[in-house]
């Protein structure tokens, strides 16, 4: 968490005030919003494969402490994914002029968003723990599907949206965002821990 | 919408929403606490 801490107020200065603003006209001084847009989506995405791989382990084995690690991990990706959605929609309306353009990328991150929302939602409706569980965790696999989906609308459908190979970034921009992105994973790793412990905590206090 | 309005706003959404992640653990561990009691 303090290494964390350090990285972030690390890159948040390169990307922030030392960097020199882009080129592009378009671009100018708001691709600073890159370094706290890539790497929530990064984290979102790899949460959520967190999630997926705790999922299939729950229905092979059917021990509790996977679907913990799942929906832990579920909760720290719907935040992210939440925050590069917001941040990606105003970096829009400073480059493109709208917040919201329906381009492929951010429609199919919407549909993800959406699906995970759907995923916490009828978890919740499930009162039985064995029962809540198993639809879970079938639900995570079924909630998955949306990453490809929106990993590859930008390449597959005419977008807006750069993607990883187009973004062509230099030194300069990857010395911010190198440690933007490792912070951000350090924070989800800490989130997880720190609920899966609280978790296994509330769990124990319920059963007293 | 200004280069530095877009940056401040994105910027403050992003850390709102991962202090809010941490903050749902503090909520957990405050409802720990009240059914030991």
């Amino acid at each position: 968490m303090v290494l964390s801490f350090v990285l972030f107020t690390y890159g948040s200065y390169i990307g922030l005030v030392v960097l020199p603003p882009a080129v592009e006209p378009i671009l100018h001084n708001n691709y600073r919003i890159l370094f706290f847009h890539l790497p929530s989506a990064i984290t979102a995405y790899t949460a959520f494969t967190v999630t997926l791989v705790m999922a299939i382990l729950y229905l092979i084995k059917r021990e509790e402490k996977w679907d913990i690690i799942a929906v832990s991990s579920a909760k720290a990706g719907f935040f992210m994914i939440t925050a590069a959605l917001i941040s990606g929609s105003i970096w829009a309306k400073a480059a493109w002029g709208a917040y919201w353009n329906w381009d492929p990328r951010e429609t199919t991150v919407l549909i993800l968003w959406a699906a995970y929302a759907a995923y916490f939602a009828i978890r919740s409706s499930i009162e039985d723990p064995a029962e809540k569980a198993k639809v879970s965790s079938i639900l995570a696999i079924l909630c998955y599907t949306t990453i490809p989906l929106s990993y590859l609308s930008a390449k597959m459908f005419f977008s807006l949206h750069p993607t990883t190979q187009s973004l062509q970034i230099g030194f300069n921009v990857g010395r911010a965002l190198g440690p933007m992105i490792l912070s951000f994973l350090l924070m989800y790793v800490s989130f997880l821990i720190l609920d899966v412990k609280l978790t296994k905590l509330e769990m124990e206090v319920e059963y007293e | 919408m200004s280069d530095f309005v877009a940056v401040f706003e994105a910027v403050m959404v992003v850390m709102v929403l991962v202090f809010l992640m941490f903050l749902i653990t503090l909520k957990k561990a405050m409802d720990i606490e009240k059914k030991l009691k």
